[in-house]
C-alpha cells in the first residue's frame, strides 16, 4: 500500500530575478503539495505553496510599500554607466563580427574533408556532402539566435549578419558543387532522358521469318571444334594458339 | 608481349570474377528448376526379359533416341540421342548383351552394352549408293567362334563381327542393280538369302555363303507388271508381293532353283476391295495380312500355294509383329479401339480362330488411337504364356499393358515440342479455412526454426535432409493460383502429335493435356501438322471473368497451299472452345497489337494467294482493323528465291461471296538478293512482346546515345551459294557472309555488312536496338559472335538540359519509318569457342534489368553470357569513365565461365529452342529450354535486387526483432527503477 504512494514535493515558480535585485523579498508561502497516484485526499495533512503571486497585483495580498513604483528602475542613468555601456557595445560588435567570421574556418575544414573524400559515391563522401549542405542550412535558420547575445541598440548587427549568411551560403554552394562532382545533380541530359520510354511507332509490320532454314552443323565440324577446344586447353600448343590469335576476329567491312 | 598477355589474362580473370554468374550451390539444384527426360515416339522396340536380372525394353524413336527402359516402371536406364541427321533404321540385340543399332541409311553400325549403355564398337559402312537399310542378327550362327551380323546398306551386304565390329566380308550389289528387300537366314543353314527386285520388274534371290561372302546361287524371275511396295517372306521359300496396279497378289515360291509365280486377284480373295491395297509388313509364318480401304484381311498360304482368307478385321486394328513362342509356335497381337477403351487380343498363328488372350483396357481418350504395338511374353507360374504389350498412342505416348491394366505410361509426345506460349494462373480465391492457416503457420515456423538451425550449423544430418526436403517440396511453388512474383505460370506446349500440354512452371507436372480435334487425321485433313501457338485472349482489365485462351494454327499437309486448321483452347481447362476446320490456306500468322473489348487479340492470317484473313470474325474486330489498317504492313521472306517482299492492306477481297474479314494486299517493296552471290540462310526479328524501358543509353561522362528502337527491323543473313553447304565445303575466298538490317515497313536497308571468309550456319537474336549473331570464320578456323548496335542519329541533338527540363524535345513524339531517321551503327566481332544450336535473350517485365544471352551449345547445355561481353564499344584501354560505366577491356574471345551454365549438371538433349518469359518481379525471367528433354529455371541477370532470396531466414529476422523488443522493455523497466532510486536519494 505504502509502496504505491508517491510523494512529490512541488515547488512552483518562485521569485523573479528583477525583484531579487531590488532586494525586496516577499513573504513566500511554501505549500507542500501532497499528491498520490491513488488520490487519497483524506491523507493530506499540509501543503506549502511557493507560488509567487506578486506579478498579479489583483491577487496580491500585500500592497506595495509607499514610494515603490512598478515602473522600470533603470531610468536613473549616470555617466559611469554610459561609459560602461559604450564599452559593452564595442565589445558586443567585436564579438558579433567574430561570430560572423566563424563559418569561414568551417568552410576551409569542409573543403579539406571534401577533398579527402574523393569523387566517388560512397558512404563517407555522401555523409560529408550532406553535412556540408545541412550545416549552413541549420546555421542560416538560427541566424537570429546566434546574434541574440549581441543585440544592442548601439550595435549594428546587419554587417556581421550579412557576412555570416554569405559565408554559410558559400558553404552550401561548396556542398552543392560537391554534390555535382559526385554526379548527384541532374545537370546532364542523361539525367532527364534516362528513363524516357521509347517513342510510339506509327506503323506496324508483322510477319514471320521463312520456315526454318537452319541446318545443323555436320559431324566433321564438331570434331574440328573439339580439337580446337582441346588445343586451347592444353598449354602445349601455344604456337597453334598464337597462330589463331594472329588472324584475329574478321574485320567487318562496311559497304 | 608475353607479360602484357599475362596481365590482360589476369585482368580478365579479375573482371570475370566481378560479373554475376548463376552458379548454384549443390543444395539449390531442383529448387527453382526442373528437368524432364523423354525419348519421343517409339519406332522399334526389342524386349530383353529372358535371363535378365532387370527386365528391360530397348527402343528407338523418331527423335533418333535409343533408350533402355525399365519394364516395371518405365524409367530410363540409359539413353543416347543421336544427331538430327543420324536416323535410326533398325535395332536388335546380339549375343544377349549388345544392343545393335543401324543408322544413317545403313551406314553406321554401333553396338552398345546392354546393362549400362556404353558404346562397345562402331563401324562405318561406306556404301556406294543409297538404298534400304536392313539388319539381321542371327540367333545361333557361329562362324569361326564369331557370330556375324548381316547388314545391307548402301547397296552392299556386309558381314560384321558382333564382338568387335570388324567387317568380315563385303558383297557389293551395285553392279547387279538389285534393290534388296529382305535378308533371310533359314535356321540351321549357313547361307544368307538376299531377296529383292531389279528395276521393279524382276524378282531376284542371291544365296551367299556366310563364311566368305561368296555368291552361291542366283535365281531370278521377271514379272512384267512390276511390283508395289515390298516383297514379304512367308516362309524360307515363299514370298508374297503386290503388283504395280495394287490389284494382283503375286505368290513366289522357289523349288529346286526354280521360281514359280502365281497370281491371284485381290478382288477374288476379298470382296469390295478397291485400289488402295497394301501388304502389311508383319512377318507371320505362313500368314500375311492385306490392308484395304475398309478392312485388314489375314490370308493363309497353304503348302500347295493356295491362298485362304482366314479373317477380316476393321481397318483401324493395329497388328503387331509375330512373337516366337516355344515349339515353333508364333503369337501376335491385335488392338482395336473402342469407346474410351481398347481391346487387346493375342492370337496364335496356328490357331487363328480363337483369341488366346483377350483384354479390355480403359484408355484416356486424350491419347487418341493406338499407332503401334509390340508384344512380349512371360511364363506364368502355371507354365502358361502371359503377354505384355507396349503400345504407342496417337499422342506419341508409350504405355505398357499387362493383365488388362496400364502398368505405366510415358508422355513422350513432349519430346517433340513445336511451339511454346505461357498463360497466367487463376487469381487466388478468398476463404481459406482458419485451421489450415494455423497448421501452415505452425509448419512455417517449424520449417524456419529448422532453417535457422541449419544456418547456425546446429542441424544434424537428418535435419539437413529434412530442410532440403522442405525446400524442394514447398507447396508454395506448385500451387494452382497466381502468385505475387509471377513465378507460377502455365507453359502451354504444342507437340508434333497435335497435342497441347499445359505444364506447371513450379514442378513441371502436366496440368492438362488435350489432343486437338482440328489437328487429328480426318477425311478433310489427311496429314495435319501443328504450326504455331498464339495468345488469343489475355484477360487483364475488362473480360476478367473469361479464362485466357490460346490459338493453335495448323495445316493439313506439308505444302504451303494446304488448307489450315485452327483451334482456340481454354488455357485453364484445355477445352477446345472453337474448332475452325479446314479453311483457307495459311502461310503466315500475324498477331496484331490490337485487342477488342473482350481482350481478344486480333490476328491476320495470310494465305497462299497473299490475302489477309482477320480473326476474330466479329464486326468489332473488323471495325478496329479498318481504323488501323492503313498502318498495318506485313512482309514475307522467300528464302529459296532470295526475295523479301513487303505488303500493305488494300481493301476487301474480290470474292464471289462477300467476306468482310478478308482483305486484299498489295506489294509495296521487294528486295531481290542476287542469286549468284547471296542466299538467305537466316532471318530474325524482334520478339513482339518485348518491353523496353528506355530509348536512351547513358554512356561514359553522362553522355547520351539514343537507341534506334523499332519493332519493324528484320535481320537477314545471306551467304554465297557455294558456302551454303557444311563447313569445309568452300574455301575462305569463295565464302562471304552478308548481314542486312531491313526496315520492314519501307523496305529500306538500314545497314549492310559483310564478313569475308565466313559462312553459316547463322544463329541470331534481335532485341532492343542490337542484334547478336553467330557464324563460322573460315580464315580463323573458329566460330565468331558479332554484335551490331543501332543508334538513332536524328535524336542525337537532344542534349540541351534546359530544353529537356521544360519538355521541348521530340523524343516522345510518335515516329514513322517514312521519316527515314538517320542511324549510326556500332559493331564488333569476338571469337567464341562453341558452336551453337539456339540463341535467345532474357526478357523481363519492364526491361530495366540488364540482359543475358542464352546460348544453347552443341553439348545441349544452355550458357548465360552477359550482354556486356558482346558490347561493340569495348576498347583495349578503356578510360576511367568508361570503366566506371562498366565497359570491359577488349578481348578477342568471349569467356565461357563454367558456373554460368544455367542447366548446370543437366543436358537438354536435342536442344531446339530456348524461350524466355518475364516474371512479374522485374529482376527475374523464366527460361524454358526444349528439345528431347525439357528444362525450366528462372534467372536473375542482375541478381534478385528487388526481393529477398528464397532461403532468406525469416525466423532469424523475427527472432532478432523479438529480442530487440524484449531488450527495449527490460532496459526501460531498469531505467525506471534507477530513476526512482535516484529520486529517493
Amino acid at each position: 500500500m505504502v509502496r504505491n504512494r508517491k510523494f512529490v514535493i512541488w515547488y512552483r515558480s518562485t521569485l523573479s530575478p528583477s525583484r531579487l535585485s531590488e532586494g525586496r523579498s516577499r513573504p513566500l508561502r511554501p505549500r507542500l503539495l501532497y499528491q498520490s497516484r491513488i488520490s487519497l485526499r483524506s491523507l493530506r495533512k499540509w501543503a506549502v505553496d511557493f507560488t509567487d503571486n506578486s506579478s498579479t497585483p489583483s491577487s496580491r495580498d500585500i500592497p506595495d510599500p509607499p514610494g515603490f513604483t512598478r515602473a522600470s528602475h533603470d531610468q536613473d542613468d549616470s555617466t559611469m554607466s554610459r561609459q560602461k555601456k559604450d564599452a559593452e557595445a564595442n565589445w558586443k560588435s567585436q564579438k558579433a563580427w567574430e561570430v560572423a567570421q566563424a563559418p569561414f574556418k568551417n568552410l576551409l575544414m569542409m573543403g579539406f574533408m571534401m577533398w579527402m573524400a574523393g569523387n566517388t559515391v560512397h558512404l563517407f563522401s555522401i555523409g560529408i556532402t550532406f553535412s556540408a549542405l545541412w550545416q549552413p542550412l541549420s546555421a542560416l535558420q538560427g541566424v537570429g539566435k546566434v546574434f541574440n547575445p549581441y543585440r544592442d541598440n548601439k550595435v549594428d548587427l546587419v554587417g556581421p549578419k550579412l557576412l555570416f549568411v554569405a559565408l554559410n551560403l558559400g558553404g552550401m554552394l561548396l556542398g552543392v558543387w560537391k554534390l555535382n562532382t559526385l554526379g548527384l545533380l541532374p545537370t546532364h541530359a542523361s539525367d532527364w532522358v534516362s528513363s524516357l520510354s521509347p517513342a510510339h511507332e506509327i506503323e506496324f509490320s508483322g510477319g514471320v521469318a521463312a520456315p526454318d532454314s537452319r541446318t545443323p552443323p555436320p559431324r566433321a565440324d564438331q570434331f574440328g571444334s573439339i580439337v580446337l577446344a582441346l588445343l586451347s586447353y592444353t598449354g602445349h600448343s601455344q604456337r597453334a594458339l598464337q597462330k589463331l590469335h594472329h588472324t584475329g576476329p574478321s574485320r567487318s567491312r562496311k559497304r | 608481349m608475353a607479360m602484357a598477355m599475362k596481365l590482360s589474362l589476369l585482368l580478365l580473370f579479375f573482371l570475370s570474377s566481378l560479373i554475376p554468374t548463376f552458379s548454384l550451390f549443390e543444395d539449390q539444384v531442383g529448387f527453382m528448376d526442373w528437368h524432364q527426360r523423354y525419348i519421343g515416339k517409339v519406332k522399334h522396340a526389342v524386349f530383353q526379359t529372358q535371363k535378365a536380372g532387370r527386365k528391360r525394353v530397348v527402343v528407338s524413336t523418331e527423335e533418333n533416341v535409343i533408350a533402355s527402359l525399365d519394364l516395371r516402371r518405365g524409367e530410363i536406364f540409359w539413353r543416347h540421342v543421336l544427331g538430327a541427321n543420324d536416323v535410326v533404321d533398325k535395332i536388335d540385340i546380339a549375343l544377349g548383351k549388345y544392343v545393335i543399332t543401324l543408322s544413317s541409311e545403313g551406314s553406321i553400325l554401333r553396338a552398345w552394352n546392354l546393362p549400362d549403355g556404353q558404346m562397345v564398337w562402331e563401324s562405318f559402312l561406306s556404301g556406294s549408293k543409297p538404298s534400304k537399310a536392313l539388319l539381321t542378327v542371327p540367333a545361333n550362327l557361329k562362324v569361326d567362334l564369331d557370330s556375324p551380323i548381316f547388314v545391307y546398306g548402301g547397296a552392299c551386304l556386309y558381314a560384321i563381327s558382333s564382338i568387335d565390329g570388324e567387317i568380315l566380308w563385303k558383297k557389293d550389289f551395285t553392279a547387279e542393280g538389285i534393290d534388296v528387300h529382305q535378308l533371310l537366314l533359314p535356321d540351321g543353314s549357313d547361307v544368307v538369302h538376299a531377296v529383292g527386285v531389279t528395276d521393279l520388274s524382276q524378282f531376284d534371290t542371291y544365296e551367299i555363303d556366310v563364311r566368305n561372302g561368296e555368291l552361291l546361287k542366283h535365281v531370278s524371275a521377271s514379272f512384267p507388271d512390276g511390283i508395289y511396295g515390298e516383297i514379304l517372306p512367308i516362309s524360307s521359300d515363299k514370298f508374297v508381293a503386290l503388283d504395280a496396279r495394287r490389284s494382283v497378289l503375286v505368290l513366289i515360291s522357289i523349288k529346286d532353283g526354280q521360281i514359280n509365280l502365281q497370281q491371284t486377284h485381290v478382288s477374288d480373295l476379298v470382296h469390295g476391295s478397291s485400289g488402295n491395297t497394301a501388304i502389311l509388313p508383319s512377318k507371320l509364318s505362313g500368314i500375311f495380312s492385306v490392308i484395304t480401304d475398309t478392312f485388314i484381311a489375314f490370308i493363309k498360304v497353304t503348302n500347295e500355294g493356295k491362298l485362304d482368307v482366314m479373317e477380316k478385321v476393321d481397318k483401324m486394328v493395329v497388328v503387331s509383329d509375330a512373337l516366337p513362342l516355344s515349339e515353333g509356335e508364333q503369337a501376335f497381337a491385335l488392338v482395336q479401339h473402342g469407346e474410351s477403351k481398347i481391346h487387346l487380343s493375342v492370337r496364335l498363328v496356328h490357331d487363328m480362330s480363337s483369341n488366346h488372350l483377350k483384354e479390355t483396357v480403359k484408355m484416356d481418350h486424350e491419347r487418341g488411337f493406338v499407332h503401334k504395338i509390340f508384344i512380349n511374353n512371360y511364363v506364368r507360374t502355371d507354365r502358361s504364356h502371359g503377354f505384355r504389350a507396349l503400345i504407342v498412342m496417337e499422342d506419341h505416348s508409350l504405355l505398357l499393358l499387362q493383365q488388362g491394366e496400364i502398368v505405366w505410361s510415358r508422355d513422350d509426345g513432349l519430346a517433340s515440342v513445336i511451339d511454346v506460349t505461357t498463360s497466367e494462373l487463376p487469381v487466388e480465391k478468398l476463404g481459406v479455412s482458419v485451421s489450415k492457416v494455423e497448421h501452415s503457420l505452425f509448419e512455417w515456423l517449424k520449417g524456419h526454426m529448422l532453417k535457422l538451425k541449419g544456418t547456425l550449423m546446429l542441424a544434424t544430418p537428418d535435419e539437413v535432409a529434412a530442410i532440403q526436403k522442405i525446400r524442394l517440396q514447398s507447396s508454395e511453388k506448385s500451387k494452382m493460383t497466381r502468385d505475387h512474383n509471377g513465378f507460377r505460370r502455365l507453359l502451354i506446349v504444342l507437340t508434333r502429335a497435335g497435342k497441347l500440354f499445359a505444364l506447371h512452371t513450379g514442378d513441371g507436372r502436366v496440368v492438362w493435356s488435350s489432343l486437338l480435334q482440328s489437328l487429328r487425321k480426318s477425311d478433310k485433313c489427311t496429314d495435319p501438322i501443328g504450326l504455331k501457338l498464339h495468345q488469343w485472349q489475355i484477360p487483364h482489365h475488362h473480360a476478367l471473368d473469361n479464362n485466357p485462351s490460346v490459338l493453335v494454327v495448323g495445316r493439313c499437309g506439308l505444302s504451303l497451299s494446304a488448307s489450315s486448321a485452327m483451334s482456340i483452347v481454354d488455357a485453364y481447362t484445355g477445352k477446345e472452345l472453337h474448332n475452325m476446320g479446314p479453311a483457307h490456306s495459311t502461310v503466315q500468322v500475324i498477331s496484331l497489337p490490337f485487342s477488342d473489348s473482350t481482350e481478344q487479340q486480333l490476328h491476320l492470317l495470310i494465305d497462299a494467294d497473299k490475302r489477309a484473313h482477320l480473326y476474330p470474325r466479329t464486326p468489332e474486330a473488323a471495325e478496329i482493323f479498318q481504323r488501323e489498317s492503313e498502318n498495318v504492313y506485313w512482309y514475307s521472306v522467300e528464302a529459296e528465291a532470295g526475295i523479301l517482299r513487303g505488303y500493305a492492306v488494300k481493301g476487301s477481297c474480290n470474292l464471289e461471296v462477300p467476306n468482310e474479314y478478308c482483305f486484299e494486299t498489295r506489294n509495296l517493296w521487294s528486295i531481290v538478293f542476287p542469286s549468284e552471290s547471296e542466299k538467305i540462310i537466316a532471318t530474325v526479328t524482334r520478339k513482339a512482346n518485348e518491353v523496353i524501358h528506355t530509348q536512351a543509353k547513358v554512356i561514359a561522362d553522362e553522355d547520351v546515345m539514343y537507341k534506334y528502337i523499332s519493332k519493324n527491323i528484320l535481320f537477314v543473313a545471306t551467304v554465297s551459294p557455294k558456302a551454303s553447304g557444311p563447313i569445309g565445303s568452300a574455301t575462305p575466298d569463295e565464302s562471304l557472309l552478308v548481314v542486312h538490317l531491313v526496315d520492314t515497313v519501307t523496305g529500306r536497308i538500314l545497314h549492310r555488312m559483310s564478313h569475308s571468309g565466313s559462312q553459316g550456319p547463322v544463329h541470331a537474336v534481335l532485341s532492343e536496338n542490337w542484334v547478336v549473331y553467330h557464324y563460322f570464320n573460315l580464315r580463323a578456323h573458329r566460330y565468331e559472335i558479332s554484335v551490331i548496335e543501332i543508334y538513332d542519329q536524328s535524336r542525337a541533338e537532344n542534349k540541351d538540359v534546359l530544353k529537356l527540363i521544360v519538355g521541348k524535345h521530340n523524343l516522345t513524339a510518335p515516329v514513322s519509318s517514312y521519316s527515314r531517321p538517320e542511324v549510326t551503327i556500332k559493331s564488333q566481332s569476338y571469337f567464341f569457342t562453341h558452336s551453337v544450336k539456339a540463341i535467345s535473350v532474357t526478357s523481363t517485365a519492364k526491361g530495366i534489368t540488364s540482359k543475358h544471352l542464352l546460348i544453347g551449345t552443341l553439348g545441349d547445355k544452355v550458357l548465360a553470357l552477359d550482354k556486356r561481353f558482346v558490347d561493340p564499344r569495348r576498347s583495349l584501354n578503356p578510360t576511367q569513365a568508361e570503366k566506371e560505366e562498366g565497359l570491359l577491356p577488349l578481348t578477342d574471345a568471349l569467356p565461357i565461365i563454367p558456373q554460368s551454365y544455367i542447366t548446370h549438371a543437366f543436358k537438354v538433349e536435342g536442344l531446339r529452342g530456348i524461350e524466355t518469359v518475364p516474371a512479374k518481379l522485374e529482376s527475374t525471367t523464366l527460361v524454358f529450354a526444349y528439345g528431347v528433354d525439357l528444362f525450366f529455371t528462372r534467372l536473375a541477370p542482375s541478381r534478385t535486387y528487388d526481393s529477398l532470396t528464397e532461403d532468406f531466414n525469416y525466423a532469424l529476422l523475427l527472432l532478432t526483432i523479438v529480442a530487440l523488443v524484449v531488450a527495449i522493455f527490460v532496459t526501460w523497466v531498469l531505467s525506471e527503477r534507477k530513476d526512482l532510486q535516484d529520486k529517493w536519494r
